[in-house]
């Protein structure tokens, strides 16, 4: 069977290939994974306060 | 885009810290170009799946909730996050063509598929149809969790 041809893409970890019944490659692509981020804590803090700052001047 | 619903982060945390039930079984389903998923996508009823006949089944296939069919958890410190990916997954047209795939997505299991929660989805980039005989792979479909 065909290898994939596209180089990994560590940004781009989701890849897809469409074959032919015979293996070899007809199409292919990459994607971008799914992610989400954790907000840090002390760091929403601090926009806070300095958002709490600016509105009391 | 590809990325975590907000119903989809909001059922994992109520999983994670509040014990809520989790799914015995996810779904990988394929939708078309119709509508685009987003992080306010709730229900995969708010999707247009891809026809279900000549090799793909409505509502999709089944992802067991263990580490055979999530193959790959990485703690990746270089990075600050953590990678968690599905293994291999492959779709192949019997007896006519499969049309207009340009997104997977990741549900729960409710038992009225319409109204099963998408967790994730991934967007492919490109419209893919199969002709009979061909097939499709996806690999590496992978969730992160990053630490911004």
């Amino acid at each position: 069977m065909e290898k994939p041809l596209l180089p990994l893409d560590p940004t781009k970890p989701v890849r897809w290939t469409v074959r032919n019944a015979d293996g070899t490659i007809a199409q292919e692509g990459t994607a971008l994974p799914a992610f989400t981020f954790v907000e840090k804590l002390n760091e929403a803090t601090s926009e806070k306060k300095e958002e709490d700052q600016s509105q009391e001047t | 885009m590809a990325g975590f619903t907000n119903k989809g982060a909001f059922t994992i945390l109520g999983i994670v810290f509040r014990a809520a039930t989790a799914p015995t079984t996810f779904y990988l389903a394929l939708a078309t170009n119709a509508v685009a998923p987003t992080a306010d996508t709730n229900t995969l009823s708010e999707l247009t799946q891809v026809t279900g006949s000549f090799g793909y089944t409505t509502n999709g296939t089944a992802v067991a909730r263990n580490a055979t069919d999530f193959d790959t958890l990485t703690e990746n410190d270089s990075n600050d996050r953590a990678e968690l990916q599905l293994k291999d997954y492959t779709w192949t047209a019997a007896g006519g063509t499969i049309a207009n795939i340009r997104y997977a997505v990741l549900t729960d299991d409710n038992a009225t598929p319409g109204s099963r929660v998408i967790l994730v989805y991934w967007d492919l980039g490109s419209l893919i149809s199969l002709a009979d005989g061909q097939s499709l792979t996806l690999q590496n479909l992978e969730l992160r969790l990053s630490a911004a």
